[in-house]
């Protein structure tokens, strides 16, 4: 086991490295100056380069992306341009944000997910079963931007429920309504497909042949061996939130680190960019590690290799 | 209570320079001088307008006695002389290091060679003289500017490079809190030296807030005012309601959207090509596909800016004679070519309308629609783009004076890599007459100097120019100001002005 996890700590390393090396190169490379970014319209061309040899834009890529390494190694991500703070900083007050949405968008698509995909499954091409299927279809393909001005614009501007932006739990509800409305319906067609063929499994079968009630068939034999795609779901959802909450960010206004990137990406805020996405790709690294390993621990028929 | 989409940069004056931090950063600080409710210059640290030599080089202010700091202290010419050194200051980093430059010893200085700017001197302790290397009447204006205002010098020295995040200057608010992605919070500074002012008790930032939000909250009376312009959409809906539209301030910004036309690549180094251009495009079509926003344009100054020409007519409409300019210049056939164009609504749009423009006289117009980063770094490289479309980066003057509207865009000097002159014209008789004009403090002399400089130019046609833009802000009907406090071409908003029921 600890070799094991040695050798995925070291895949995961060294994906972080190449990562960190494609973006830099894929900026390096990007049509557009970031000195000329920062300065704005108004700079003369002189003070663009003197910018520019002061930021140290003007190095070759080697030079750049070693001195950012050299300091990455050692904590620091650099000074952001645009925002005048060092990046880690920047990055530390906006990530807890995006966790809490994504956590809480979690809660949602399980909270949708789950009791919608058992009750269709329950009766199949029932009338419940299409609504709720056809329901699924949309939550899962309307796009996020606009079901986010949908809910605001009836549940908070006409009917007053929820407030139309801020922070705070109140402000919660409609961002993470909007981020798990698309994945409690996956998660739904996803609990209906596994409900179905564990309902013609010998065991619930054989469970109530015996007598049990259909509830506790429902609890105790059904959700145990239906939830273990559902677990290995949510460990995909984090990574995927992470590069995909930031639509939801922006409609709502909450002060996430997807938000932050964007901004970063139009003013080609190279240490901000180089941020957001070696952080990203730290936590896509680490929670994929955690899967891995606790699925080796959970499932016997997971071998370690 | 105003609302942005964008979080705020930074607080640093010699840094700031975006859109909405343009204003908030006058909440803290102050110039020597500041614009009345129109475009003339007031004293405001100065006590008085300066002195200036007769050869327009050197100008000598007496400062305002007693103003203190928001930290107590009194502010001295040596905070002055402290301010603009760190301006050109290459560590500073400071976008607008370059209006300075003009200032004797300013770029001995950044090039680490002398130790001090010889041009910034503090005679005494109320006493600030400036020296220029080159006559420059428009250096009063540049004194006007954020990025000359008076920061103190240990406050700077504890905050280092945050200090955008910890301001502290002798503005009429006092920087209270900061939530990055939140909001920002300024409240009133009782001890403000200047007209009573300011009148609000507290000014609350929320940054993050998307426009189309911002008009709900606005209609719901939970911000006072939306900091972004009002999106497309949500335009056409506010002009219909009569409610809404109370609550609409629109001001004329003071910009050109033009087209720039590239005077090095063929077939356009052909002046009766660039006329031609100037012919054929339909600027009434541009104005309505933006609801009206703007006023067509037939020259590079806008109305508001000295040196204005009303009888001038510019290039009419005319998509026949602009057809026959070709044949004259040798293209009966016309020819195919291609225009940058920004990505973000409505650009796109427009520049379709000139497709359809130019394909009337025969010329295939392709659309290059680009991220904003990327048209500025290929209009700002020799040859690579015929022409450029300016619709979401044109030119908002910095200053109320012609010269703002020649030197970057049109002078020989910012015809390089990297510049703004995406014509690439450089006419070495214009920029000697520009420089003459510089330092001429006759005003009169100055304005038909400059009618005839832009004349030349859209004889030249080195550009479309399309439109004047407009400055239109939602707020609520609570919040007062006079119309020059909501859009003031040098301020935006005026938070010090406004006052609210």
């Amino acid at each position: 086991m600890p070799a094991y996890i040695l050798k995925r700590v070291l895949q995961g390393a060294l994906s972080l490295v190449g990562i960190s090396v494609i973006t830099y190169l894929l900026i390096f490379f990007l049509p557009a100056d970031p000195a000329r970014m920062y300065s704005g319209p108004s700079a003369t061309p002189e003070t663009v380069a003197r910018i520019r040899s002061e930021l140290g834009l003007d190095q070759p890529f080697w030079v750049q992306y070693s001195r950012y390494a050299v300091r990455g190694l050692q904590g620091d991500l650099g000074f952001s341009y645009k925002l005048q703070m060092p990046v880690t900083q920047a990055i530390m007050s906006r990530l807890p944000y995006t966790l809490v949405l994504i956590l809480a968008a979690i809660v949602v698509e399980l909270l949708i997910g789950i009791p919608v995909g058992i009750a269709s499954a329950m009766r199949p091409q029932s009338l419940t079963d299409r609504i709720s299927m056809l329901l699924a279809l949309f939550g899962a393909s309307a796009p996020p931007f606009w079901l986010g001005l949908t809910l605001l614009y009836y549940l908070g501007f006409k009917l007053s429920l929820f407030p139309l932006s801020g922070v705070g739990p109140a402000q919660l509800v409609l961002p993470a309504l909007t981020a798990g409305l698309g994945g409690g319906a996956w998660y739904a067609r996803m609990m209906r497909t596994s409900t179905v063929d564990i309902l013609r499994t010998d065991y619930i079968r054989t469970a109530r042949a015996k007598g049990v009630t259909e509830g506790r068939v429902i609890r105790k034999h059904l959700m145990r061996n239906a939830l273990g795609p559902i677990v290995t779901m949510i460990g995909m959802d984090v990574p995927w939130f992470l590069g995909n909450i930031v639509l939801v960010e922006t409609v709502f206004g909450w002060p996430g680190m997807g938000r932050l990137a964007v901004e970063a990406i139009q003013t080609v805020d190279v240490p901000l960019i180089m941020g957001t996405v070696v952080i990203t790709a730290y936590i896509v690294v680490i929670s994929s590690i955690v899967t891995d390993i606790s699925h080796t621990l959970l499932d016997p028929r997971v071998r370690m290799a | 209570m105003v609302a942005y989409q964008d979080d705020f940069a930074t607080l640093d004056p010699a840094i700031g320079y975006d859109w909405s931090n343009w204003p908030a950063i006058k909440n803290v600080f102050d110039g020597l001088l500041d614009y009345d409710a129109g475009t003339t210059l007031e004293p405001r640290l100065a006590d008085g307008m300066p002195q200036v030599s007769s050869d327009a080089k050197v100008y000598t202010f007496k400062l305002r006695q007693g103003v203190k700091f928001q930290n107590g202290r009194e502010l001295t010419a040596d905070d002055v002389v402290y301010s603009m050194t760190r301006v050109v200051d290459p560590k500073t980093k400071s976008p607008g290091a370059g209006f300075y430059m003009g200032i004797q010893g300013a770029r001995e200085f950044a090039d680490g060679k002398a130790k001090s700017v010889q041009g910034i001197e503090a005679p005494d302790k109320y006493t600030v003289k400036f020296t220029l290397a080159e006559p420059d009447v428009t250096f009063l204006n540049k004194l006007a500017l954020n990025f000359a205002y008076v920061v103190p010098k240990e406050e700077v020295a504890k905050w280092g490079e945050q200090f955008g995040h910890h301001p502290v200057g002798t503005g009429p608010f006092l920087f209270k809190e900061w939530q990055p992605g939140q909001r920002i919070v300024f409240d009133r500074n009782p001890n403000y030296f200047f007209g009573g002012l300011p009148y609000l008790d507290r000014v609350t930032i929320e940054v993050g807030v998307a426009p189309e939000v911002a008009i709900l909250r606005l209609e719901k009376g939970e911000i006072d005012v939306m900091g972004d312009p009002i999106p497309a959409a949500e335009y056409a809906r506010i002009k219909a309601d009569p409610a809404a539209q109370k609550r609409l301030v629109q001001s004329p910004q003071v910009s050109t959207i033009y087209i720039a036309i590239n005077t090095r690549v063929k077939p356009f180094d052909n002046v009766k090509v660039r006329q031609a251009l100037n012919m054929a495009i339909d600027k009434a079509r541009v104005v309505k596909l933006l609801n009206g926003r703007g006023t067509t344009a037939n020259q590079i100054l806008p109305p508001l800016m000295p040196g204005y020409d009303q009888a001038y007519k510019g290039y009419e409409y005319s998509p026949d004679k602009a057809k026959s300019l070709l044949a004259e210049a040798g293209f009966p056939q016309g020819f195919e070519t291609t225009i940058a164009c920004i990505s973000t609504d409505p650009q796109p749009k427009l520049c379709e309308s000139f497709q359809q423009d130019l394909s009337k006289i025969g010329i295939k117009l392709n659309i290059q629609s680009l991220a904003s980063s990327t048209v500025i770094e290929n209009a700002g490289t020799e040859g690579k783009v015929p022409l450029v479309w300016t619709g979401g980066l044109g030119w908002i003057q910095d200053y109320p004076d012609p010269d703002d509207f020649y030197a970057p865009l049109f002078a020989c000097g910012s015809a390089v890599q990297g510049g703004w002159n995406w014509s690439w014209y450089c006419n070495a008789d214009l920029d000697k007459q520009a420089a003459k004009l510089l330092g001429s403090i006759d005003k009169g002399a100055r304005v038909t100097g400059y009618q005839a400089l832009f004349r030349k130019l859209m004889d030249d046609a080195v550009a479309v120019p399309v439109y004047h833009g407009q400055y239109d802000i939602a707020r609520s009907e609570k919040l007062h100001g006079n119309q020059g406090d909501f859009g003031h071409p040098e301020h935006t908003l005026r938070y010090e002005r406004l006052w609210k029921q």
